[in-house]
């Protein structure tokens, strides 16, 4: 019962408004108020503002930039250590091989000892 | 809604008085019924509540945003405007004066308003019986429907403090109720 009569007080509080003639007396009074934001200070701030804002876009940019440069660069890397694995086995096994294929190996590893099979 | 919040206030620190007037408009009701309970009437609870949105106006490039609604930060400039008023001892002011200030009301209007106004003025009557944190806690946490969180961050208090004397100012009221 007393639980009831509080919520019941609490609900009726919630209907208590402020009357139209304060609200627009108010919003009036609020309109007349000069503020301490003359123009030039509106203007540096907004421009503030939007540096700050072109500043993430420009670091975002230049982030992902980055990232596909890193990771273009290290697939390039990727294929070069594959050509130099290749390059190095065949320095190892000092293989026979055909003229044509001498030929080939000339190109792709040019240090390599090439024993030519007749 | 936070979003929303957030954008007119970056507005209104810029010196957007139209997004400082959406600012008002909103939490108008809340401040001026926050007040309005602390005080002895509806003139008074106006002139505070004047005071509250033009300190807030001036005070706005300074802003800090903290991560409440800026509902939160209009309840502390207006709980430190009524521990001013008091301050300044201002005498009470007869306490009817709905009819003057509301000529807009029709009679139907009139008996609505009435009614809320007694069953309002026993709140406030007991409310007056409590000691100010009680009253706080109250007004904000059960007619202003507000998060622990935000009440705390409102009184300047901790989220502990606020549940201890949420306990507490319950209590007592419940037993000026009985």
């Amino acid at each position: 019962m007393t639980k009831e009569r509080i919520h019941n007080l609490f609900d009726k509080a919630k209907e208590i408004k402020p009357s139209e003639g304060f609200l627009s007396r108010t919003r009036a009074r609020l309109y007349e108020e000069p503020l301490d934001h003359p123009r030039s200070q509106f203007f540096f701030e907004s421009l503030h503002f939007g540096a700050t804002q072109a500043g993430i876009y420009a670091t975002a940019a230049c982030a992902a930039a980055f990232i596909i440069y890193m990771s273009s660069s290290i697939s390039v890397n990727e294929k070069q250590s594959v050509a130099m694995k290749r390059t190095e086995q065949i320095e190892d096994y000092k293989i026979d091989v055909t003229l044509k294929d001498a030929r080939y190996y000339k190109e792709v590893a040019p240090n390599v000892f090439v024993v030519v099979s007749k | 809604m936070e979003d929303l919040d957030k954008e007119l206030v970056r507005r209104a620190r810029l010196g957007d008085k139209d997004a400082f007037a959406a600012i008002y408009e909103h939490n108008l009701p809340r401040i001026y019924r926050f007040i309005y309970f602390k005080t002895a009437n509806r003139a008074t609870a106006e002139e505070i509540t004047q005071e509250v949105f033009l300190a807030a106006l001036r005070a706005i490039p300074r802003y800090h945003d903290e991560g409440f609604l800026v509902s939160s930060w209009l309840y502390e400039i207006a709980r430190n405007k009524v521990i001013d008023f008091y301050r300044s001892k201002k005498s009470d002011i007869s306490i009817d004066e709905e009819l003057e200030e509301r000529p807009e009301l029709t009679s139907t209007d009139f008996v609505k308003t009435m009614e809320t106004k007694i069953e309002a003025d026993k709140l406030k009557n007991l409310l007056k019986k409590l000691p100010e944190d009680y009253q706080n806690i109250i007004l904000l946490r059960f007619v202003e429907d507000l998060s622990n969180e935000e009440v705390a961050h409102s009184l300047g208090k901790s989220l502990g403090a606020v549940r201890v004397l949420q306990h507490r100012a319950l209590k007592a009221l419940r037993k000026l109720v009985e």
